[in-house]
């Protein structure tokens, strides 16, 4: 595990150090492809500006948010459609299509509805999230071992126990990486729908640098947006060990 | 160190010998003690002796069982994938009385699995009925009967305690209680040193044998098994039988039980229905007056041998068809 780690973070210094000895030859113009040396003293001012984390907040309240409404309506809907086979058959190719739609095109139609503020990329955030954690409950709840729902059916289990002892403990695996999955999804909607119209947050920061040209700026919000992506995913996976071991008592 | 500890004294706690007074008291009021219905005891003990196979020597010379499971011109077919009905079983009609061992026994794909699961209520039928304790059997019967299953159907994400309460769980039995009846029915099973282990760090028979404690806890009058032990090796298959005898016998419960193992049906049962192909209807009842309490000695007895080959004159004609 630990070699994993060393050989990713190594590609990783190795792609920055070309990066460094490309710009320092010259081999690109300065103003639109910075060093990263020049990027980092950027960063580093960034991070010592209190309006970067009022900013990284109003983003992660964003993020979350529409994670939760997502998870909530994937579970509500996705529930029931996967548990009859008849709802099963029925729904789901329709949700697979749905999914495939690029939700960004119908972005200004959420600002229109939402306004530019914040719930208007909580509202996107959400509807990009939903599709691709409630085929992961329909598939996940669809997939129970018969074996086990005759078995608990013979000791007289029937409706919603019988669901609740049998599908949703068996489907929690694949419901969790949908909901990481969601969370990556989340994530870009979130920043996307701030980056094209918005008020506050790192996608707004990003847009007011690059319309002020400050190239070194926007390369710096970048290197933090993923940081936020990252932070975000140890998050979760923390979220769900924690809960493992709450489980295991 | 045995597998099972079949004593007395723990089982019957565990059956709170409930089952046992009820048949005997029943036995007395329908046909009444020998001194009382006639002045000769002897000849009517010797007469209820020889009056059925399964009349258990331990439970009383007046004892009579009743049929706890009649089967009547019971019917069951599925839908194949192309949509085509086929037909499983068809106008079978049997009956198994109180404290019985009963194998069913068949070529594979008779329909074996499908008539066991019409009897166990999880399944309906195409045509006729099934009473248990005289009711009509119209759903699972969580009270009366227990099941166990081929591929013992144990929870992965339960540990092997949390899989037996869960028995127990679904009748609303307090915490506590549940615990305490769970970690006894490990023990009878010889598992309660694996209590906290889950099903995948268990081997096969410890499955097996995690399963039935399952069955075990509910304190149920009838036991439903289908081929309990299919997915285990032939060694396990000898040792935990010999077992599983010996601990079913002690705790006196009513047994239907599904094999392709011509040994294992002789070994084990009282009476053995030999089916035919699909769509199964019963060929012949071979009974299996060996004596009990059966152990490891019986396993390859003359008597016992002489049975199994009867019965595999009936089942090789059977699959020449």
């Amino acid at each position: 595990m630990g070699s994993r780690v060393f050989i990713g973070l190594g590609l990783l210094c190795v792609c920055v150090a070309v990066w460094q000895v490309v710009t320092a030859v010259g081999g690109v113009n300065s103003f639109l492809v910075p060093s990263p040396a020049a990027v980092a003293l950027v960063l580093v001012s960034v991070l010592t500006t209190g309006t970067t984390y009022s900013a990284l907040g109003t983003t992660i309240v964003e993020i979350v948010a529409a994670l939760v409404l997502a998870g909530g309506f994937a579970l509500a809907i996705g529930i029931p459609v996967g548990w009859h086979r008849l709802t099963q058959h029925a729904y789901e190719p329709l949700l697979a299509n749905l999914a495939a739609i690029p939700l960004v095109i119908l972005y200004p139609v959420f600002a229109v509805i939402f306004g530019i503020g914040p719930l208007s990329k909580v509202a996107f955030g959400a509807a990009t999230a939903f599709f691709p954690v409630v085929l992961a409950v329909v598939s996940g709840v669809a997939a129970t071992n018969q074996s086990l729902i005759v078995s608990a059916r013979s000791m007289g289990a029937r409706g919603l126990t019988l669901l609740l002892i049998t599908a949703i403990p068996s489907a929690l695996p694949v419901i969790v990486s949908g909901l990481r999955l969601g969370l990556t999804l989340a994530t870009l909607a979130v920043v996307g729908g701030e980056f094209i119209a918005g008020t506050q947050g790192l996608g707004y920061l990003l847009a007011s640098a690059g319309e002020a040209f400050e190239t070194k700026k926007v390369y710096a919000y970048v290197v933090l947006t993923l940081l936020l992506a990252i932070g975000l995913n140890v998050a979760f996976g923390l979220l769900v060990w924690l809960s493992r071991k709450v489980e295991e008592r | 160190m045995s597998l099972f500890h079949p004593t007395g004294p723990r089982v019957g706690s565990l059956l709170s010998g409930s089952i046992r007074q009820a048949a005997m008291t029943v036995a007395r009021r329908d046909h009444g003690t020998p001194s009382e219905s006639d002045g000769a005891p002897a000849s009517t003990v010797v007469e209820a002796r020889t009056s059925g196979p399964s009349a258990a020597p331990s439970l009383g010379p007046s004892f009579r069982s009743s049929e706890v499971i009649r089967v009547e011109h019971l019917a069951v077919s599925y839908r194949r994938s192309d949509g085509a009905e086929v037909r499983a079983v068809e106008d079978v009609s049997f009956s198994v009385r109180e404290g019985e061992f009963v194998t069913l026994i068949g070529p594979s794909g008779c329909g074996k699995t499908s008539l066991l699961r019409v009897m166990g209520g999880l399944l309906r039928p195409a045509a006729g009925q099934v009473y248990v304790n005289d009711v009509l059997v119209k759903g699972p019967m969580p009270d009366a009967i227990a099941y166990v299953f081929q591929d013992f159907a144990l929870f992965p994400w339960r540990t092997a305690r949390a899989n037996v309460e869960i028995a127990l769980q679904l009748k609303r039995v307090p915490r506590g209680e549940r615990r305490r009846r769970a970690l006894d029915a490990l023990d009878m099973v010889g598992l309660a040193e694996v209590a906290d282990r889950f099903p995948r760090e268990l081997s096969g028979g410890m499955q097996q044998r995690l399963a039935v404690a399952r069955a075990l806890v509910s304190n149920c009058g009838i036991l439903l098994l289908d081929e309990p032990f299919g997915a285990l090796d032939e060694q396990t298959r000898l040792v935990l039988g010999v077992q599983l005898s010996q601990l079913l016998e002690s705790a006196g419960r009513t047994i239907v039980f599904v094999t392709h193992s011509l040994q294992e049906a002789v070994f084990l049962s009282d009476r053995i229905l030999v089916l035919s192909h699909q769509p199964c209807r019963i060929k012949k009842t071979v009974e299996v007056p060996l004596p009990r309490p059966r152990g490891p000695d019986q396993v390859k007895s003359p008597a016992g041998q002489r049975i199994e080959a009867e019965l595999f004159q009936l089942l090789y004609r059977e699959s020449l068809v």
